[in-house]
């Protein structure tokens, strides 16, 4: 059974459709990928999956039950996250009340905050202020925020860019760690086809709000609908 | 005990030697105290929460005019008029400023909070009201309190009482999220929470005792009256007195507060009430350029050069 389903979910803003009734399943425990141009609505899909959009038509099922119109954070309490292409954080505020904010609002034991600091190898900056932290870092810290929450199935947006290929290859350690040691299902959002390549194990390319494309990596980057979509 | 129990322990000790040092001038201690019970209270939910909440006196309106409603009108004593009145100017306020607070944020809210007591002060004054609220002489005489020693101690265990209660609470888990809810309340989100439960408990906490203020100053003055209670020139005097001392600090409201009062008096003899605003606002004014944290961000300053004083993290500065 899938553990997230969209049925012909459409986003309209004003003047474009960024999502146009868009169907897509996810297995529980997999790593999916979620490619496209710039502009293709693969953030807008996030969003709609988080609650920050509402959905126009259609409808998001997480674990079988319909989301509807719940808020943001009641989705995070039944398991969903993602995280920021850009670092969300209080810029005063230490890394360890970053992923403590999670934990605590959660309930969950003390011990999970050096649990996730150590699972994104961050358990030596804890004290230091989010400002200190590299790109990568940074990157790590939004996944950390979000395992706080211990999600069940978590989206990564555009976790891989700005970053060179070592700190890429360092994330997808990170990611392969959550999906095999935390039991979370994962759907990765990105640019870089090759770290995707590596990560994912079934690729799905959206363009114009539309999904275009599903398969093996090998499948996709080979499908002539995802070259013109690239390609122009 | 903890730091902050000492804090304001000491801070009790200045305000009871206050009460000691001015026996004679003990109405203007008083009041002092009652508006530093006001400045406290909007500082906390303002500073804290990241609203500006220009609609701080529709606790104190309520509470007072409750208050004094039940004692003119019904006769009750006044003692459970008080009780009452904190009751339904807590409640009835937050039932109020909690939706509009949780549907509009930033410029928005303050200009609804700032309209709403234009507004509430009219109804007060209209002739709809005149009957329950006296209209624009409003309600006295009332069963009120007067100038005495215990009363000025009680006011100022009173601010202190609430002033540690805050700091804890501020410390506590909920105070640690507000930190985030204030700075990004996306982030809250994303981990679980509702911002907005939590900010609105400071407004909550930040009512009751603007309500208490609001009943203990009707019946200080022993009349219920716009001028006292929902009035614009209130709600800018409370934020001139926190930004005097120190909006982003519980002491720096009381500071500004005592600050503000003494100074009225100081210059009472000598110009008239238009006048003395006048001065007192040009002082809020340079104050705000000059040293945006206030006049408490002087004595922060000094103690920490002290050879024995440990460095206050980010978070406890302010407190």
């Amino acid at each position: 059974m899938p553990v997230l389903e969209l049925d012909n979910v459409e986003k309209v803003f004003p003047g474009v459709k960024a999502l146009g009734g868009v169907t897509l399943r996810v297995e529980k425990g997999e790593i999916r990928a979620l490619i496209g141009p710039n502009g293709s609505g693969k953030t807008t899909m996030i969003a709609t999956i988080m609650g920050t959009y509402r959905p126009d038509k259609g409808t998001i099922r997480f674990k079988g039950e319909d989301l509807g119109h719940s808020p943001m954070w009641d989705r995070v309490k039944k398991g969903l996250n993602a995280t920021n292409q850009m670092a969300a954080y209080v810029p005063e505020l230490s890394i360890r009340r970053h992923i403590a904010l999670g934990v605590m609002i959660n309930g969950f034991e003390k011990q999970d905050v050096e649990r996730v600091a150590e699972i994104v190898d961050l358990q030596d900056s804890m004290d230091e202020l989010p400002s200190s932290l590299s790109a990568v870092g940074a990157k790590k810290l939004e996944i950390g925020k979000a395992l706080s929450t211990r999600p069940s199935f978590l989206m990564l947006d555009e976790c891989f860019a700005g970053l060179s290929f070592e700190e890429g290859e360092e994330m997808v350690g990170i990611i392969r760690t959550v999906v095999e040691e935390q039991d979370v299902t994962v759907l990765v959002v990105d640019h870089n086809l090759g770290l995707v390549e590596k990560v994912a194990q079934f690729t799905t390319v959206i363009d114009r709000g539309n999904i275009i494309a599903e398969g093996s990596f090998q499948d996709i980057v080979n499908d002539p609908v995802v070259v013109e979509a690239y390609m122009g | 005990m903890s730091r902050d129990f000492y804090g304001w322990i000491a801070t009790l000790v200045v305000l009871v030697a206050v009460v000691l040092v001015m026996q004679g001038q003990l109405s203007f201690v008083i009041t002092a105290s009652l508006f530093a019970v006001f400045a406290m209270s909007w500082s906390f939910f303002t500073s804290f929460s990241g609203y500006l909440n220009l609609g701080h006196v529709i606790f104190i309106g309520l509470a007072g005019y409750s208050s004094a409603i039940l004692n003119y009108h019904l006769g009750w004593p006044m003692w459970l008029c008080m009780v009452l009145g904190v009751v339904i100017g807590t409640g009835g306020g937050w039932l109020y400023l909690y939706p509009i607070h949780r549907r509009i944020t930033g410029l928005s809210f303050e200009m609804v909070s700032f309209l709403s007591i234009v507004a509430l002060s009219n109804l007060v004054v209209s002739g709809l009201a005149r009957p329950v609220t006296g209209g624009d002489i409003g309600l006295s005489p009332l069963d009120g309190l007067y100038s005495t020693m215990p009363l000025a101690v009680a006011l100022a265990v009173l601010v202190c009482g609430f002033g540690f209660w805050y700091t804890r609470y501020l410390k506590s888990g909920s105070g640690k999220i507000v930190d985030f809810a204030r700075e990004n309340p996306g982030i809250v989100r994303s981990a679980g929470a509702d911002p907005h439960r939590y900010t609105g408990r400071l407004l909550l906490l930040s009512g009751l005792l603007a309500s208490i203020g609001g009943v203990l100053y009707v019946a200080f003055t022993g009349a219920a009256v716009v001028s006292n209670t929902f009035a614009l020139g209130l709600m800018i005097r409370i934020v001139v007195m926190a930004i005097i001392g120190g909006r982003f600090s519980l002491r720096g409201s009381i500071l500004g507060a005592y600050l503000v009062v003494f100074l009225g008096m100081v210059l009472m003899p000598y110009v008239d009430a238009f006048v003395q605003f006048l001065i007192i606002y040009a002082i809020g004014f340079v104050i705000y350029f000059v040293r945006p944290r206030g006049l408490v961000s002087v004595f922060d300053g000094l103690l920490e050069r002290l050879p024995w004083a440990g460095r206050p993290s980010h978070a406890e500065k302010g407190l």
